[in-house]
């Protein structure tokens, strides 16, 4: 009883809001029929995680997950035993619970997990879909509602940052990018709740500031900052600040691409 | 010159404190002279301390330095206080050890500039203060980087922006600096919306009358065009008369765009509307006056022209599908009436819509015009060798080349000129062709395609028109032969004591090696003495206790090992998961502690410097520099690096020189190397990346890092160029990943973007826009790439 709770309360019951910018969403379905595992590549703040929301819901299976750092441990993915009581529990980690319950575990910033601790998918991403427990000293066969997703950002330059070539090999990958100008102003409206010509500015801005990956700037605004600012705009904070606070700090700390960027929000708006 | 007693009394003693000073043996009493003549206005007060200085610049560098300063420091007392002026003798003092005595004089003479970067005169705006910010707003409106350099009047050549040094016409700072503002985004909007470039026959068409532009086929049209003009009105002014047109075509689109523009302008032309006052030369009746009131006043409607036909036109302009064209036909219309060519020059408040350079501006037509023939060729060469031509169809594609250039048919567009490469040579059995246009479109090629269509529009703008020529030489890249004469040429180097390697390379038009076809000879760098790390470090100072810092913070990184037999404590994560197996009756692990270890970072990096002719001067001394601060920065990390050079002629000639070996220390001989690196020929870097790979293949270390500093793409005196050379160093660079080595390039090419992201990938290579930066970005890039 306890467990179907916890279950339900993976599944996604109102419907995200997510813009189809290409066939993602096509292929994204064809590869959970053919049982096969996704890789989602782009920039940060493109939309992978509110996509991996959307097909949850529109499969209609649980959603698991993980936000992956280098001290994520196997155990961690796959579950272990706690005391409860002086007694030993078993508690399964979110790979194994999807595997059991036939839901889609996302490894979110998979690279950012140690080598070591990636492995453990891979009996899972191949033919094979089985996740063994050591622990438990079983096999579990993932059924065929099982699908495994994982995700990065290829635009990291540490070169100490990257998949194996054994794990990638393993995936159908889909490049995601920064909407194109017009899908972008409709989901920055939408999600920020704001007017048309405020999210065609922002959106304006936004793309402003990827064009100075030469002027210093490793990545321009994302998406999602851009609808960060509209919603502090929404409540009524300076235009300019809320934009200042919400693109140009996160973006950098060095003081003349500010300048340059609190410029940008000047012509803008 | 008649003076009173306390005057002579004065006179004397600053005689004598002169001649104590000088000497007047080596000088000469009536140089004495001359020097007391320029301190008599000197304050009494004050003469003590400027009698010191005069002192410190005698003493310390040279006589005729301090004779300068005198004749210069009344003027200066204007501008500067006295400890202002303790700062500007030490910047000439400065200035004349980094460049000699010219230069100080030069300085000196200049005191109000010294005192504009005190902030002295407080309304002043300098150049200095906008750029940096501009230069990024510049990027972004326009997707290039735009450089800013001082000039009298404002104008742009399409590269770089001119702009006043200073600027001091209104009454306070941010008047003025709202001026060279606006004048920057006038500029920068003449870049963005295109006010230089027309096809040629559109103009001809125009402009039917003028049968000198159906010569000179190949000058940029609006160029062309507006020569022809200003001469035949023997006026120059009808360049400035169609910036100002145009600033109404492009005043319009910025306003729609960019509503903060929109309010800057507004107040702009208010500070403007002030500053002439009431007599403004704009209140008179002529249709430039008409134009130049409507500007003034943002637009509004009621100050539309009012001659009917002049409004027509100028409402045309408001529009937002206007084009430059517009803005031609309008100076076509008002070059029609001889009133308005005797109303020029322009008078009134126009100075920020500066003025055109022609002869600038063409230059820069001209060579974007053949960088873009170079990179669509190039796209269009990759896209065709993508779809592998091979066999019967390259034989076809040979055809097709000769044929091109045997019809002088030119493409509309982008579509056509694709469809003359892949339709004439198409092979006629459906299944056997893979070079049909639906199968371009596929997805790995879509991003090469899109290219492709940006450079075509980029090139329709100025031609209106792909020339087939583009196509024939990409079919003549995509099949060529080479030369045979080229092989033959085999130059004998005879140097016992180099080290010889000969490697293969990549032919992509075979799609397979040519063995044993490039010469790399190995040899030590040259060696120079001198003080350049001393300097540099010097110069740098502060940078480089910055990068002592961070980079120490590097090493100092401690890592916290989990599950350890042993370890300074317990692991609380482990010990409970023991725990608990022990209870569910497992067998529990001993790995129970964690232990603080220093980071094995376990780095080696080999760094390639491009060493081709074209590093000459500013960028060899800004590649030697950031070397230095470099390697110290590395030096405190303790991560394994080599340092090479390369360069040479032809596949015989590939040079390779040592400048740090792996295993060589950061020792007087590197050091001197380091200061001898000089520009020496080409850049084959196929070779140099193969060699390197091997040098990496034998240092021992868990990430090897290959970082290439360059300055311009693969290019050799032979057939090694275009798509050979970039598809070569491509598989050079892939045969090195396939070692385990990760390749990165920094470069300061700007044309990076067309070519690196294909050899190294999107996110392994960096631009650096100023080589003046390049010391500040090597090391913070090494740094992010390695933490």
């Amino acid at each position: 009883m306890e467990s179907d709770q916890r279950l339900s309360s993976f599944f996604i019951s109102k419907k995200p809001f997510y813009l189809p910018v290409g066939n993602e969403i096509e292929l994204a379905e064809i590869a959970y029929s053919h049982c096969l595992p996704l890789l989602l590549k782009g920039p940060t703040g493109c939309g992978k995680t509110r996509f991996m929301e959307y097909m949850a819901w529109r499969l209609k299976r649980p959603l698991f997950t993980v936000s992956c750092h280098d001290d994520l441990s196997t155990s961690d993915l796959v579950g272990r035993y706690l005391i409860k009581g002086g007694e030993t529990i078993w508690m399964d980690g979110p790979l194994t619970l999807a595997v059991k319950n036939g839901g889609i575990c996302y490894l979110d910033e998979v690279v950012e997990a140690r080598k070591d601790t990636t492995v453990v998918i891979h009996p899972l991403a191949d033919d094979r879909r089985k996740l063994p427990i050591e622990k438990l000293g079983i096999i579990l066969d993932a059924s065929k509602e099982f699908m495994l997703v994982i995700s990065y950002n290829p635009g990291y330059q540490s070169v100490l940052k990257d998949l194996k070539p054994s794990t990638r090999q393993r995936f159908i990958a889909i490049d995601f990018r920064y909407p194109d100008e017009e899908h972008e102003r409709k989901i920055v409206e939408i999600e920020a709740e704001i007017d048309h010509g405020l999210s065609a500015n922002l959106v304006k801005l936004g793309r402003m500031t990827r064009r100075l990956k030469e002027q210093g700037l490793q990545e321009g605004a994302s998406t999602r900052l851009l609808i960060h600012a509209g919603k502090l705009i929404k409540s009524g904070i300076d235009v300019n600040l809320a934009c200042e606070v919400a693109i140009c700090q996160p973006l950098t700390d060095d003081e003349e691409l500010l300048n340059g960027l609190k410029e940008m929000i000047k012509a803008v708006f | 010159m008649n003076v009173g007693p306390n005057e002579k009394r004065r006179e004397d003693a600053l005689k004598n404190a002169l001649i104590q000073i000088f000497y007047t043996d080596t000088i000469g009493s009536c140089h004495v002279e001359n020097a007391v003549e320029f301190l008599r206005p000197i304050p009494n007060e004050k003469i003590g301390q400027i009698l010191r200085l005069v002192r410190l610049i005698s003493g310390s560098v040279s006589d005729l330095l301090a004779f300068s300063f005198m004749e210069n420091c009344s003027k200066a007392l204007e501008y500067l206080d006295l400890d202002q002026m303790e700062e500007w003798v030490t910047k000439a003092l400065s200035i004349y050890e980094a460049q000699g005595l010219h230069p100080a004089t030069e300085f000196l003479s200049r005191p109000h500039e010294t005192a504009l970067s005190f902030g002295n005169s407080k309304r002043v705006a300098t150049l200095e203060d906008v750029a940096g910010k501009l230069s990024i707003l510049a990027s972004g409106l326009t997707e290039r980087t735009i450089r800013f350099e001082p000039s009298n009047t404002p104008f742009t050549d399409g590269e770089t922006v001119y702009l006043p040094r200073t600027f001091s016409r209104f009454r306070n700072l941010e008047e003025n600096l709202l001026f060279l503002k606006i004048s920057a985004i006038h500029k920068i909007s003449q870049i963005r919306f295109n006010s230089f470039l027309a096809p040629k026959d559109i103009l001809i068409k125009l402009f039917p009358e003028l049968d000198e532009l159906k010569s000179e086929v190949d000058r940029p049209g609006i160029v062309h065009l507006l020569n022809i003009l200003s001469e035949r009105f023997k006026k120059t002014d009808i360049l400035n008369l169609y910036s100002l047109i145009e600033t109404i075509r492009i005043e319009k689109r910025l306003e729609e765009d960019f509503n903060g523009l929109k309010r800057d302008l507004f107040s702009f032309k208010n500070n403007l509307l002030k500053s002439i006052g009431p007599e403004n030369s704009l209140m008179g009746n002529d249709a430039i006056s008409q134009i130049g009131r409507f500007i003034l006043m943002n637009y509004d409607p009621k100050f539309l022209p009012k001659d009917k036909s002049l409004r027509g036109y100028v409402k045309r302009l408001l529009k937002r599908n206007s084009t430059n064209i517009d803005s031609l036909n309008t100076l076509k219309f008002l070059l029609k009436n001889q009133n308005v060519i005797n109303t020029l020059p322009l008078k009134g408040p126009f100075f920020y819509v500066g003025t055109i350079n022609l002869s600038k501006l063409e230059i820069k037509i001209l060579e974007r015009r053949k960088k873009l023939e170079k990179k669509f060729v190039e796209i269009l060469g990759a896209l065709i060798v993508k779809n592998q031509c091979k066999g019967p169809l390259k034989k076809e594609l040979e055809k097709a080349s000769k044929d091109l250039k045997n019809t002088p048919s030119i493409t509309d567009d982008i579509d056509s000129a694709l469809a003359m490469v892949f339709q004439k040579g198409h092979c006629k059995d459906k299944k056997d062709s893979f070079l049909n246009c639906e199968h371009i479109i596929l997805h790995e090629n879509q991003d090469l395609l899109e290219k492709l269509k940006g450079v075509g529009r980029e090139i329709m703008e100025d031609l209106g028109k792909i020339p087939s020529s583009y196509v024939s030489s990409t079919l003549d890249l995509a099949t060529g032969y080479y030369d045979p004469t080229l092989l033959l040429d085999s130059k004998k180097e005879e140097a016992p004591s180099f080290l010889f390697f000969s490697y293969p390379e990549w032919d992509f038009r075979r799609g397979d090696y040519r063995e044993n076809w490039c010469t790399v000879k190995e040899m030590h760098s040259n060696r120079a003495s001198g003080n350049f790390i001393e300097t540099t470090l010097r110069k740098y100072k502060g940078q480089v206790e910055t990068l002592r810092r961070q980079f120490e913070l590097m090493r100092q990184d401690f890592m916290c090992e989990k599950r350890q037999k042993d370890g300074q404590e317990i692991d609380i994560d482990a010990y409970v998961e023991a725990y608990t197996d022990l209870k569910a009756r497992l067998s529990p692990t001993e790995r129970l502690y964690y232990r603080l270890k220093q980071d094995r970072r376990d780095i080696a990096v080999l760094f390639l410097v491009d060493m081709s002719a074209s590093t000459e001067g500013w960028v060899n001394q800004a590649i030697k520099e950031s070397l230095v601060l470099l390697t110290h920065a590395i030096e405190l990390v303790g991560d394994q690096y080599g340092i090479y050079g390369f360069s040479g002629m032809r596949r015989t000639g590939c040079q390779y020189f040592i400048i740090k070996d792996f295993n060589e220390g950061l020792t007087n001989t590197v050091k001197e190397r380091i200061i001898g690196i000089t520009s020496r020929d080409y850049t084959r870097m196929g070779p140099a990346i193969r060699h390197s790979t091997n040098k990496l293949k034998e240092v021992e270390a868990r990430i090897k890092i290959l970082l290439v500093l360059s300055d311009g793409k693969p290019e050799d005196y032979d057939e090694y160029k275009g798509p050979y050379a970039i598809e070569d160093t491509r598989m050079a660079l892939f045969e090195a990943r396939q070692y385990g080595v990760k390749p990165f390039c920094i470069t300061i090419d700007k044309e990076a973007r067309s070519y690196l992201p294909r050899l190294y990938g999107a996110a392994n290579y960096i631009f650096v826009p100023d080589v003046r930066l390049l010391h500040k970005r090597v090391p913070e890039i090494y740094r992010v790439l390695t933490t």
